[in-house]
């Protein structure tokens, strides 16, 4: 672990995308605490105000203040993202362990799928079915969870076929352990390096999604706050050009989160996998 | 090599294709609410009228009958008809929006390249140096930017606050279309859209060139005289940029998700727009036509970058 923590610590931009990270993570579980107002309370008679002493960030076209939705927001889309991403990894991890461990019709049948899934633009698929079932914070989680398993299932697969030949598994198939019993306490703790930096960006795809789902007015429904839904009622022209405190906030936010993670993901795949030759200055190998 | 693209389209591509419209066509068959669940709602309608409206729409036969109708009208090229006012035919309304959405995807792969290409070149010819890490930082913000903020900001900054370029939308009607049109109503949904792939391209074209760097014929190159220039340019780059075609192929999925986003924030006029026009009518025809267009593009793409990726590379056969 201590070893582990100093070579993370010497990737400096994975380090700041940590520190970044845990400070939105913390602003968003002490929302209620942080909050100067209630998200949802509505004040027709301070619609549109720039920032000022009583709203840091101003308020929206319902006189809601800015910051408070900000925080509250981080709250809807951090739970979407860690929920889907929570969903597709176990999808993915079952049937990806499945396809590398049983191979042959299991295996085309299941990398097929895969490709179905892979080759399409998601957002069309996600925006059909929102609409489809209607849009909704736990649909959401939902169709952001399981359009996305293909890429944590490609992993363990390449993870399984490689551990599959090597002889702990043999000698646990030969003291009669069951195939199940091989393949997730024998196998799936060897791949939990590669699975971790898998969810880590997991994570951030989920929450770009569900914030360009919001955005489209698909994803997460108003009244509730999101980033995505906050940029959503920023559009109208003459709120985009003359009242940037609107959609500003929650844009940074997005931003903000996505970049922290993505920088932690590749502090990660450097800490745990010391053998990779480092050739990226931030000290990543480029190619995914 | 024709043997390998007519295996492709009968092995991979058309099963594919027919699974996704099945399990698509599924999903909407099952989906709480009928398209004529909002007739109840009306004044003066009786059942019979509704239920004679949904033997019209073809809703009443079971769920398999429904679908293989809908293949062999598909197969002859009829998409039905848009559930709207107009009625108009699916096919038609997709023909008028898809060459916006193509030339919007084309422009914004081209700057993935000329943009891309290059600055994966100077990082990895400067590898470790400032140069270096700007570029692989810069590509990190690329990766992670949300296309709808960046769109928001280009908007904000240079049609808002500067106004020296429009605010979305795509030649008004009876606008003379002249080159300089086209480059400004293209210039900031295409870099929008384009600013990932920017990106990835950079990314991995810096650490493809830097694998072929380190191979042995590249040291003979250098060891026999030949300069720097001659060495990175004519012999490490074409090998280099192999592997870049076969992103192509992943790129072409992302580029359409995204253009839904992009083509709703600048107002143009393309496939995208109209997905979310539909998605919202609930106009179930137009969803099927678009998602199946959508998938025979993506299928073609692939196709186009393992074709091109075996003619580049003589090592490559397909058998």
């Amino acid at each position: 672990m201590g070893k582990f923590w100093r070579r993370f610590c010497r990737n400096k931009l994975a380090l700041a995308g940590l520190i970044v990270l845990v400070w939105f993570v913390l602003s968003a579980l002490f929302a209620p605490q942080l909050a100067p107002d209630d998200p949802n309370r509505a004040d027709l008679r301070q619609r549109n105000q720039p920032p000022s002493r009583e709203h840091p960030l101003g308020t929206d076209d319902m006189g809601r203040d800015i910051l408070s939705r900000t925080l509250y927001g981080g709250r809807i889309s951090l739970a979407v993202g860690l929920v889907s991403a929570g969903i597709s990894l176990t999808i993915g991890v079952f049937l990806g362990a499945l396809a590398g461990f049983c191979g042959g019709v299991v295996d085309t049948v299941i990398m097929r799928l895969a490709d179905v899934f892979y080759s399409f633009p998601f957002l069309i698929l996600a925006i059909t079915i929102s609409a489809i079932f209607g849009p909704s914070i736990y649909n959401t989680m939902i169709i952001l969870g399981i359009l996305s398993w293909p890429g944590p299932a490609r992993l363990l697969r390449a993870e399984f076929l490689k551990f599959k030949t090597t002889d702990f598994v043999a000698a646990a198939t030969a003291l009669g352990a069951r195939p199940a019993r091989i393949m997730f306490r024998h196998i799936l703790p060897n791949a939990f390096s590669p699975l971790l930096v898998s969810a880590t960006l997991e994570v951030a795809a989920a929450i770009l999604s569900e914030a360009g789902l919001s955005f489209l007015g698909l994803g997460v429904p108003p009244p509730a706050p999101s980033w995505g839904n906050m940029l959503n009622r920023a559009r109208p022209l003459h709120i985009l050009s003359r009242m940037p405190w609107m959609w500003i906030p929650p844009g940074l936010a997005v931003f903000g989160v996505v970049l922290s993670i993505n920088f932690v993901g590749d502090g990660l795949r450097d800490a745990l996998d010391p053998r990779q030759e480092q050739s990226s200055p931030l000290g990543s190998q480029a190619a995914d | 090599m024709w043997r390998y693209i007519v295996r492709r389209i009968f092995l991979q591509g058309i099963p594919v294709l027919l699974g996704f419209t099945f399990v698509l066509y599924f999903v909407i068959t099952i989906a709480p609410g009928s398209p004529v669940t909002h007739l109840r709602g009306l004044p003066n309608i009786d059942e019979e009228t509704i239920a004679r409206r949904a033997e019209q729409l073809g809703i009443t036969e079971p769920f398999p009958v429904q679908y293989v109708k809908w293949l062999g009208r598909v197969l002859r090229g009829d998409l039905g008809r848009s559930f709207d006012s107009s009625r108009r035919p699916v096919a038609e309304l997709i023909l008028e929006r898809m060459p916006a959405t193509i030339l919007l995807s084309l422009c914004s792969i081209l700057l993935g390249w000329g943009v891309g290409i290059p600055a994966g070149i100077l990082s990895a010819r400067r590898q470790y140096s400032f140069l270096d890490y700007m570029i692989t930082f810069l590509a990190f913000v690329g990766i992670s930017a949300p296309s709808f903020f960046i769109g928001l900001l280009l908007l904000y900054v240079f049609a808002a606050k500067l106004n020296v370029l429009p605010a979305g939308g795509f030649f008004l009607a009876g606008e003379p279309r002249t080159f300089l049109g086209y480059v400004q109503y293209l210039l900031l949904p295409s870099l929008t859209l384009g600013l990932g792939n920017i990106a990835g391209i950079a990314r991995y074209m810096r650490s493809s060139l830097l694998e072929v760097l380190g191979q042995d014929f590249l040291r003979t190159a250098r060891a026999k005289g030949l300069s720097d220039n001659l060495v990175v340019y004519k012999h490490a780059l074409r090998n280099a940029l192999l592997p870049i075609l076969t992103l192509m192929g992943f790129t072409i999925p992302s580029i359409f998700s995204g253009a839904v986003i992009v083509e709703n924030i600048f107002a143009w006029p393309g496939l995208g727009s109209l997905a979310v026009q539909a998605v919202n009518e609930r106009n179930y025809p137009v969803i099927m036509g678009i998602n199946l267009m959508f998938a025979v593009l993506i299928f073609l793409g692939s196709l186009i970058a393992d074709v091109s990726y075996a003619l580049a590379d003589p090592r490559i056969r397909y058998e």
